[in-house]
């Protein structure tokens, strides 16, 4: 008991203690005091006095504003004074029974707190509210835990022995436990209250004390870190909860006022500074796993709730910003509806019918230019030029400046994507009257590839063009379609010599084999081969001739021919033409045919005169020669008048052995054009102007000149659209039934209905196969004993291998 | 010669081959070369006291016996026919064709010879049956089976005027039996997906003038 005694005289000694050094003495000094009263009474009568003095004239100023000061603590009490304190605790609890004091001493313990907390702490904290009484709470808490800290080192040897061996709580939960139920169980709901009327301050733009709220938040948090409950419970039941349910009220009304006040691009601005707000002050005072929940409840209040309504305000709404290229505003909107689950889906659907609209408004106007030319012209199978020109480019701009909203509002996001290929594939599917778009965009490729296009464009803008009709054939669904018309205008182009430019046309071919496959372009790319070839063959030709010329000393054919070779079956299929060639031209033809028998003996050559550039002849007018390029019949017929002066068309069909039709197609261009070399004399005059019958007489029109020197009779190339339609036809046909087969051979036994399905979604790419054809080429496998029917299930189909 | 029972012999069999047997092949050897004549066949049903233009049997007959071509049995199709039939005389055979009736009625048997009229009725080197032909074997075949047969043979010589394919004409047997007088409850789409094109027009256009009809 010397050492206890001793003790008391060094508090006394140090009786200028800060105060909160004061508190924590006092109970210890008291605990040990009331401890050795019932040992040594008399003895401790001084020493107790001595802390009721202290009491009495506590310096609380340090109390009321410290914060800072909690370091001293440490500082006041020395090594000197711990040793002690501990010793002490040591001695009693090491005593042999029934001086061991250690049951005693660890009661003692929690009874300091209870009273601590009872006598000092409830009164100071009672006595305040709001914004007080959290710094109050602030300092207790704050207090409590430094107390809990000294008291637990002083003790330790109850927690290193007796409690270890009880399996009692540490002295560290007994002090935690004092302060939630004596302290925290009274005072949580005042808590929570006073700490959301400063959050609800800082919401209406006043500034709080961020610090005093991240202190008051760690209590809730750490009233929670009890092994016995859930981590986190206190947190969440006792301020989180009500916390989320107040902010979800707060921006509820927010919102109402808003949706009703604001424009939709001003709503935007809003809620994207609430939710930027809300993030920071998450992180600034309260528990990051509050995030995602706070987040949560402001997006489904401000975003989520008022979605349908915001999106369509009249003038401001989301096909406002469309209409008038807000792509900030638009990037916001995507910006804040992402964050909530399907909250784009709808602005991905107004962006949708946007484009769509956007688009048929394009066919539409095309349209109506077609009706109100088709008037004037009294046709409409073909759209003029211009109006061609002008749609696809527009289509064109049309797609360039929307698949740019998709990567900057919309981060290119894959709902945006899809909403603006729909787009796409709805009109781009649409005809312009009977043309189709896949027509359109062959024809547009023409017109840039061919030589002498209207303007003159540079190599990189015909890239950039073609460029954008391979993106635009994308969503074009039959695509076989512009491949026939495409292949039949660059066998125009290149049989006419029209092409201005063969880098540029394998430039088309490889960005079409690029998007659509190989099976694609192959037959494109074998007729520009064949070209290739003729050029390099052509001169072989010259040099047979000369040699063999040389050797048997005939002379050379006084008529120059330039033979193209096509591959049977890439080409387009042309009609060849019997007919009857003059003197000239069949001495070249039999000379090529000995050239060519010669040198590919096993090959066999079919003319066909029509599809070439034609015949050049020189014509002496009664004025002046012009020389004048023409078809190979237009040619012949005109070297006829070498020997006749007038000729019926009947006698012209006999000597050339055409029939009239071929007349009627191929006259018109050198006798009712302006190019008149030939003249008509109907052989009844009440015919209609410009019909060609079997008894009209035609004559030569020596009298004919023009400006220029050289004429180039232009040739009708148009396509056939209906000619076009059946090939087509045709080859999907052909198509369906192959794919049929394959389907088949890999599956050997399937039903009905799958093999429509697998073929639809082989040739879905290329075009889209119909159910009726479908199933009739399935009866042609039948047919053709590639597959049998199931006799036992009429819907189940067998491979036969 | 032997008359009724007896047992079943080749050589018998032979002698009733002969009796009908064209003259022209008579001379032949190799039993390949011979064959029966329209004109033997015609002897020949007329021995058994059957009318070949207009009784069916006719056709169970040439389908026991595989006939390939329409006039003509061949030896090895008669006498394999015969010999299935376990017949090697007339009288043998005249007793077998109750049974042979009988599986014009059945209709498992009458599948099989119905599928076999096609084989039988079409040009041998062409892989369908002309529409005449077909029009009238349907009318041989299906006249008591079908109430819609002549709606069928109108529409086809109206839209289809072309050959009938072998798949097409299989189906229509059982679609005779699925719709039989009224094509109620047709689904082109689901469970009637699989009829051949020819059958959904057909009934396509039923069904138009059965609306228009009630208008």
């Amino acid at each position: 008991m010397q050492q206890q005694q001793q003790q008391q005289n060094e508090i006394g000694k140090n009786g200028d203690l800060s105060s909160l050094g004061t508190d924590f003495e006092m109970c210890l000094t008291r605990l040990l005091t009331s401890l050795s009263l019932s040992l040594s009474l008399s003895k401790q009568q001084t020493g107790i006095q001595k802390l009721k003095n202290l009491l009495d004239n506590p310096s609380s100023k340090n109390n009321e504003n410290n914060g800072e000061n909690n370091g001293n603590v440490v500082e006041e009490i020395n090594a000197q004074e711990f040793m002690i304190h501990y010793t002490t605790c040591y001695d009693m609890c090491t005593q042999k029974p029934p001086h061991d004091y250690s049951e005693a001493l660890y009661k003692k313990y929690k009874e300091v707190f209870e009273e601590y907390i009872d006598s000092v702490c409830i009164p100071a904290l009672k006595s305040r509210s709001g914004e007080f009484l959290l710094r109050e709470l602030d300092l207790r808490w704050k207090n409590h835990d430094i107390m809990v800290r000294w008291m637990s080192r002083f003790f330790n040897y109850l927690d290193r022995y007796y409690i270890a061996r009880h399996s009692y709580a540490s002295l560290k939960d007994v002090g935690m436990t004092c302060f939630r139920d004596r302290v925290y169980k009274t005072l949580a709901g005042a808590m929570k209250d006073a700490t959301l009327t400063l959050i609800d301050k800082e919401r209406e733009g006043e500034q709080i004390d961020r610090a005093l709220v991240k202190s008051i938040v760690s209590i809730f948090v750490q009233m929670g870190s009890d092994p016995n409950s859930e981590p986190l419970q206190a947190y969440e039941l006792d301020f989180e909860t009500p916390m989320l349910n107040v902010t979800a009220a707060h921006y509820k009304r927010q919102a109402a006022v808003w949706i009703e006040e604001e424009s939709c691009p001003n709503y935007l601005v809003l809620a994207e500074g609430c939710l930027d707000m809300e993030k920071d002050r998450v992180q600034h005072y309260l528990h990051p796993s509050t995030e995602p929940k706070l987040m949560s409840k402001i997006e489904h209040e401000i975003l989520a709730e008022h979605e349908t309504k915001l999106l369509e305000k009249e003038g401001s709404g989301v096909s406002w910003l469309l209409n008038n290229d807000r792509k900030e505003d638009l990037a916001r909107l995507f910006r804040l509806f992402t964050r909530i689950p399907n909250g784009v889906d709808p602005i991905a659907k107004a962006f949708k019918d946007h484009v769509t609209e956007r688009g048929l408004e394009l066919v539409e106007m095309a349209t109506q230019s077609i009706n109100e030319e088709g008037t004037v012209s009294g046709k409409q199978q073909a759209l003029p030029s211009t109006v061609e020109q002008s749609f696809v480019q527009d289509i064109i701009k049309c797609h360039d400046k929307y698949i740019a909203f998709v990567s900057e509002c919309f981060n290119d996001d894959v709902v945006f994507q899809r909403a603006f290929k729909d787009a796409f594939e709805r009109f781009c599917n649409k005809s312009i009257g009977e043309v189709t778009i896949a027509e359109l965009l062959a024809n547009f490729c023409h017109s840039v590839l061919k030589k002498g296009g209207k303007e003159k464009l540079t190599d990189e803008v015909i890239e950039d063009h073609l460029e954008k009709i391979v993106k635009l054939l994308a969503y074009i669904s039959d695509k076989d379609l512009f491949a026939e018309i495409a292949k039949q205008k660059l066998a125009t182009r290149l049989l006419q010599d029209q092409s201005a430019s063969e880098d540029l046309e394998r430039s088309l071919l490889s960005k079409l084999k690029q998007c659509n496959g190989a099976q694609f372009t192959m037959k494109m790319e074998s007729m520009v081969s064949d070209i290739q070839m003729a050029k390099e063959n052509n001169p072989k030709y010259v040099e047979w001739l000369k040699e063999k010329s040389a050797k048997n000393n005939e002379p050379m054919p006084k008529t120059d021919m330039n033979v193209t070779i096509l591959a049977d079956g890439s080409w387009p299929t042309y009609t060849v033409m019997a007919m009857t060639l003059p003197e000239e031209l069949t001495e070249c033809v039999k000379k090529y045919e000995e050239f060519y028998e010669n040198t590919y003996a096993s090959r066999k050559l079919t003319w066909i005169f029509g599809a070439g550039s034609g015949v050049t002849l020189n014509i002496k007018f009664a004025q002046k020669p012009i020389e004048i390029s023409c078809s190979t019949l237009q040619a012949s017929i005109l070297l006829l008048f070498r020997e006749f002066d007038s000729l019926k068309v009947e006698e012209i069909c006999e000597k050339m052995g055409v029939g009239i039709d071929d007349l009627r197609e191929e006259l018109p261009a050198i006798m009712f054009s302006k190019f008149k070399l030939l003249k008509h004399q109907p052989a009844n005059p009440d015919e209609k102007k410009r019909t060609i019958n079997a008894l009209d007489v035609i004559t030569f029109n020596d009298d004919f000149t023009d400006k220029a020197r050289k004429i180039k009779i232009p040739k009708m190339s148009k396509v056939d659209r209906k000619k076009v339609n059946e090939i087509v036809d045709q080859d999907r046909d052909q198509t369906i039934l192959a794919a049929v087969v394959r389907v088949m051979k890999s599956r050997k036994t399937m039903k009905h209905g799958d093999i429509q399905l697998e073929v639809v979604n082989s040739l879905k790419k290329l075009f889209l196969p119909e159910v009726k054809k479908v199933k009739k080429m399935i009866e042609k496998a039948i047919d053709q004993e590639y597959i049998e029917r199931d006799p036992d299930d009429k819907m189940k189909f067998r491979y036969l291998a | 010669s032997s008359s009724g029972g007896g047992a079943f012999s080749e050589s018998t069999l032979e002698t009733f081959f002969q009796k009908y047997q064209s003259e022209e092949t008579k001379k032949e050897t190799a039993t390949d070369k011979k064959e029966i004549d329209a004109e033997g066949i015609m002897r020949f049903f007329d021995d058994l006291g059957i009318n070949p233009e207009s009784d069916l049997v006719t056709l169970v007959l040439a389908n026991k016996m595989n006939a390939q071509e329409m006039g003509k049995f061949t030896h090895e199709e008669f006498t394999s026919g015969m010999r299935q039939l376990q017949c090697d005389s007339m009288v043998k055979l005249k007793k077998k064709i109750p049974a042979m009736r009988q599986e014009l009625v059945d209709s498992y048997a009458f599948k099989a010879v119905y599928e076999y009229a096609f084989r039988f009725s079409k040009e041998e080197n062409q892989k369908a049956l002309n529409l005449d032909t077909a029009c009238a074997m349907w009318e041989l075949l299906l006249k008591d089976k079908w109430s819609l047969l002549d709606k069928w043979c109108d529409f086809l010589n109206r839209e289809h005027k072309k050959a009938i394919s072998g798949d097409t004409w299989n189906q229509i047997l059982d679609f005779s039996r699925a719709y039989n007088s009224s094509l109620f409850g047709y689904d082109a789409e689901g469970k009637d997906a699989a009829w051949p094109v020819l059958i959904d027009e057909f009934v396509e256009e039923q069904l138009e003038k059965l609306k228009e009809g009630m208008k």
